[in-house]
Parts: structure tokens; sequence; C-alpha cells
């Protein structure tokens, strides 16, 4: 196809693709949208509409923002017009947009009868001062621009509307102006329609509106309608990421949620564990009490008896003294174990003499009951603990040496016990067989599988804000740290 | 050498067995028994006797707290405490309370009479001779790593 087709193709176009939009050919009550870009267009097109009209004799309104309205004096009196001398005799008329808005609107929208009282009076006024043969008015308003730039878009649709009720009593020719820029967001497809409807002929932007031909028109149209087609696949993609973006939101909200059931149930059993090893040491107290205090006086008193029956004379034979002899062994037995029964429920010495004479008066007994032989090395400067942590450390001793003799089949055993760093360490190391790797494993990771007696030492230490550790390198190693607020150590 | 006695345990079984075993010196007279540290301290006060013997745990009062308000009460009573209890502690709390001796509960029948004995005397009695000497040869015995032999000291005597 030739050039000169398509300049036929084009002239043969039915519709018109050129605004219209000059004062001389608009019709007198055009309610006319002007879209822009750029400040200085708006400026120079508006200079063009109220320039005209006021050198045809016509009157003209403006009303529009402080810098507009210096920008359109300006281009006017470039134009040789005297605004000044238009102004004096009512023809042209002034105002700052915000500062007209402030006088009808209520509420955040606009009070009809306030708008036609001002608008209407200041319209009559300028109408009565036009001169020339067909007077007529011609006004410019940008307080829906600013009305929807404040992000109230229903009050500039409303305000357009009563535009066109003024219209109904008034004679005027009104354009309006929107930067094109406050449109930017996929939501304002639909006011933005609504905004075009309230007028009877809407400009598109300079960039459309400073193409000459028709042909360069058409391409333009072309080339929006395919941007208008990528933004739709964009659109849908930014959708569907959207969409991904909302689901990955609510998981993670989900798995957070789930963490913080995890952490208030794992703190619940924390302070369950807390609470039975509590009552557990109670009960042991109470319990090694009521052993010491009852029977263990019932077996003093037997024990005075056959005492006092053996040294009596009353006893004659060697068959019922021999006998007598057996009954004060057993009950001597009795009371020994008895008392190492309830001392080990609740050591006395513990609570009453510190943690270093019950480590060793529990090693002394350990070693007599077990043939272990246990070394220790006690810092000597340790002094009494608090309570809780002297507690915790004779019973990972207690744990830890039952477990020496119990599992791990070493004859020896060694106890390092210091205060160092403002903590407590503890160490019980013996040469045996070890830990089987899968109880060593489970006791680095969650305790799972961990024996009960280990757990509950864990358990024990970690109540106390300290750290439990189990190596197993010829032969096992306990290692405990408590803190403590004593701030002293063994150097 | 006649003297009266006060014997004060919460159990009773305890206080029969000292009085069986005193029975063996119809010389001294039992003049009272008591259960609680308060009534032992109003006995004493009541019967001014020679020798007190006196248990340390009793719920309320306790028997070295018990003691040293019989010390107060400036009637010369010689104070006996007897006891369950073993601590390495105890001969220091026993003097503490301002009482005059101690005799351990399994070893009543052994000690007893000797410990009053001793007590009427006007001397005191901590421990008899064969612990003390038991106790010596021990420490001599302990190596320097495990310090003293706290465990036979007072636990399994």
């Amino acid at each position: 196809m030739s050039t000169s087709d398509i300049s036929s193709l084009t002239t043969r176009l039915p519709v018109a693709i050129a605004p219209v939009a000059h004062w001389h050919d608009g019709e007198s009550n055009a309610h006319v949208v002007q879209f822009y870009s750029d400040d200085s267009f708006l400026l120079d097109a508006l200079s063009k509409f109220v320039g005209t009209a006021l050198g045809a004799g016509d009157s003209a309104i403006v009303i529009a923002t402080q810098a507009h309205l210096d920008g359109l004096a300006q281009r006017l009196r470039a134009r040789g017009l005297d605004i000044a001398k238009s102004a004096r005799r009512g023809r042209y008329v002034a105002l700052d947009a915000a500062e007209t808005l402030s006088k009808f609107m209520r509420n955040g929208q606009p009070d009809p009868k306030l708008f036609a009282n001002t608008v209407g009076h200041v319209v009559a006024r300028a109408s009565a001062a036009a001169e020339g043969k067909n007077p007529r008015v011609a006004a410019f308003g940008e307080m829906v621009s600013l009305l929807w730039a404040d992000g109230n878009a229903h009050a500039a649709i409303r305000l357009e509307q009563l535009w066109n009720n003024l219209a109904r009593t008034h004679s005027f020719s009104l354009r309006c102006a929107y930067p094109l820029t406050v449109f930017c967001d996929e939501t304002h497809a639909e006011p933005f329609l609504r905004i075009c409807s309230e007028h009877s002929a809407v400009i598109p932007g300079e960039n459309y509106t400073a193409l000459r031909t028709d042909q360069d028109r058409l391409r333009n149209i072309a080339q929006l309608q395919q941007k208008a087609e990528a933004l739709e696949t964009e659109k849908a993609l930014l959708q569907a990421l959207r969409h991904t973006k909302e689901e990955l939101e609510k998981e993670v909200a989900e798995r957070r949620e789930t963490q913080r059931r995890l952490c208030d149930s794992e703190l619940s059993l924390r302070e369950l564990s807390g609470h039975l090893l509590r009552t557990q040491d109670e009960e042991r107290h109470r319990l090694g009490r009521e052993l010491h205090d009852t029977v263990g006086q019932y077996l003093a008193v037997l024990k005075m008896g056959l005492d006092s029956l053996n040294s009596s004379r009353a006893l004659q034979g060697d068959a019922a003294s021999r006998r007598l002899s057996d009954c004060l062994n057993l009950t001597e037995q009795s009371i020994k174990e008895l008392r190492t029964m309830s001392y080990l429920l609740y050591p006395p010495m513990l609570e009453e003499m510190g943690l270093k004479m019950a480590i060793q008066w529990y090693i002394e007994g350990f070693s007599k009951r077990s043939g272990i032989d246990v070394r220790f090395d006690i810092c000597p400067a340790l002094r009494r603990l608090p309570r809780d942590v002297e507690l915790a450390a004779f019973r990972v001793l207690q744990e830890s040496l039952t477990n020496v003799h119990r599992h791990s089949g070493s004859a020896t055993a060694e106890i390092r016990v210091r205060l160092e760093g403002g903590s407590l360490h503890l160490e019980i190391k013996d040469c045996g067989k070890g830990i089987p790797p899968n109880v060593l494993d489970a006791s680095r990771e969650a305790l799972g599988t961990m024996g009960v007696g280990l757990r509950g030492m864990s358990e024990r230490v970690r109540q106390l804000g300290g750290t439990l550790a189990l190596l197993s390198e010829g032969g096992t190693t306990v290692s405990a740290s408590l803190p403590c607020e004593i701030e002293s150590s063994c150097s | 050498m006649s003297a009266t006695i006060l014997i004060v345990d919460d159990h009773d079984v305890v206080r029969q067995g000292v009085r069986s075993i005193l029975a063996e010196r119809p010389e001294w007279e039992i003049c009272g028994e008591a259960s609680t540290g308060e009534e032992a301290v109003h006995a004493a006060a009541t019967f001014s006797p020679a020798v007190v013997i006196l248990d340390i745990s009793m719920p309320g009062m306790s028997g070295l707290e018990a003691a040293s308000r019989i010390v107060g009460l400036g009637t010369g009573a010689r104070i006996l405490i007897f006891t369950m209890h073993e601590s390495p502690r105890l001969a220091a709390d026993v003097r503490e309370a301002g009482a005059h001796g101690y005799v351990q509960k399994s070893q009543a029948a052994r000690d007893l009479i000797l410990a009053v004995e001793r007590l009427l005397s006007g001397s005191t009695f901590f421990g008899s001779e064969l612990d003390a000497q038991s106790e010596g040869t021990k420490a001599a015995k302990a190596t320097p790593n495990s310090g003293i032999s706290l465990y036979s000291a007072f636990c399994f005597r």
C-alpha cells in the first residue's frame, strides 16, 4: 500500500479523531475535560481558551491554584491582554481554587446549595459584565482536580455534577483539567470513566493532541492499545504473584502460629517438669525425714532394749544369747540401712553443711557400696551456694555416679567441682564403656530416647538456666554448669 | 548418788526405752516426762531436775532452744542432748546451746548411764572414748585429697 493510499484511507475515516474545544467553535454550554501531563501545556491551552474569550469581549472565570493563576496571567499579558482592566470591569475573575472550595465544602462533600450560591453568583456577575453582540462566559476550574488529588474521588464527581446542574440555570462554557499523573492506580479506572462521562467532551493529554496528522494519532491509538494489552498480561501476572504472595503469607502466619503454640507447650512442659522436680524433692525430703523420725526412733528404742537384754545376766545359755546377738545385729543393720536410705532421699548435711561436705559424704558412702574408687577435686574456696543450685549439683552427682555404677563397668571415677565465672562447674568422668551412640545423639537433640535419669538431670540443670553436656570418649564425661549469683571463683 | 532426772522426747516409746535403761540405777529418780520443748522448760522450772535428757527434733520448740531456756532458768540443771540427729556440727551446736553433752540414740544402751553419771559429777559427755578413738584413727588414715572422713564420722558409726 502506497503513502497516497494511506492518506486517502485516512480522509475516509468516519469519525473525527481531532479534539474540538477551541473557544470560537465551542457550543455555549459545553463541559469539557482536559487531561494533561505538563503544566506549561495546560497553561498554554488555558491562555488560548481564556485569551480568545477575553479578546472577543466575553467574560472569563478562572478558579485555579495560585501557581496556575500566576502562570496564566503571565501568558495572557504576553498575548497583549490588559487583564487588570478586564478584571476591573468584572470580565476577568481569578479565584483561588482551595479558598473557593472551602466556601461550599461541608464534611468532605460539596454542599449543593452553598455551591449554587457561591459559584452561581460569580457566574451571574461575570455574565452581566460580558460585552459584545453575543456575550458569553468562559469558565475554567480545577477544584475537582484538587479533590481528586486529596483522594476524595466521590466529592470530585459530585462537584462535576453540581457544575452540570448550574449549567441548567446559567449560561457558561466550562473547562476542567486534571493532570494524568493522579490517575496512576488500577482502582482509578472506574471513577476515571465516571469523570469522563460527566463531561460533554474529553480532550486527551498532550501526548495525543500534539500529534498533527490523523495517521500519527491512529498510530498512537494502536500503540496505546498494544500497551494496554501488555499491561493486561502484566496485570494478570501481578495478580497471580499477589495471590501466591498472599498464600505464602498465610502459610508463614500459620507456621508462626504453630511455632508459637509449640513454644507455649514447651514452656508449659518446662513449668510442669519444674513443678514435678520440686514436688519430687519435697516428697523425698518428707519421706527421708519421716523414715528417720519415726521408724528410726522405733529401731533405736528396739536396739536399746536388745542392748540391755544382752548385757543383763537374765539370759543365759548359748542358743538364746546367740539368737539375741543375731537380733541385735539385724537391728543395727536396719538402723544403718534406714539411715542411708533417708539420707540419700534427702541428705541433711546438704542443708546443714553445704555442697562440699555433702559431696564428700556421698562419695565416701558410694565408694563403700559400689567398690568404685572415686577421686575428687573440689575447689577449696567452694562456699555455700543457693539452695536450688546445691541440690541440683548434688542430684547430678548422685545420678551420674549411679550411672557409673550401673552402666559403665568402670572401676574408677573422677569428680571435679569448680566455681568459676559466677557458675558452678561439675564434672563426673569414668573410664567405662561409654554411652551408646543413639542415647548420646538423643541427648544432643530433643532428649527423645534419652534415659529417664539423664533427662531428669538435664531438666534440673535447665530449670536453673544451666547446661549439661555428655561426652563419650574413652569412658563417659558428664559436665554440668549451673549459674549462681555468688561472684567468687577458685583460683 | 541420788538424783532427779527429767526425760524429754516427743516419742512415748523412746521415753519408755530411756526409763528402762535408767532403771538399772534405782537411786536415780525420774521426776517427770515432757514431749515438747515448751513442756520441758515448764517441767524444768517446776521440778528443778539434776539432769534433763533432751531430744532435739520435736514439734514446735527444738530441743536445742529448750536447752538454752532451761540454762536460762538458773536451776543448775545439767542437760544431756539425746538424739537421732547426726552431723559434724552436732557437738558445736550442743555446746552453743549451753548443754553439757550428747548421746546418740542408737548408742543409748552403751552410753546413756555413763553420760548421766558424768554430768552428775559436773563433767561433760561428748561421745564415748570408743568413738573418739575410731575417729582419730580414721582421720589419721584419711588421704589429703579426701579431706576428713565425714562418711564414717557421722553416718555409719
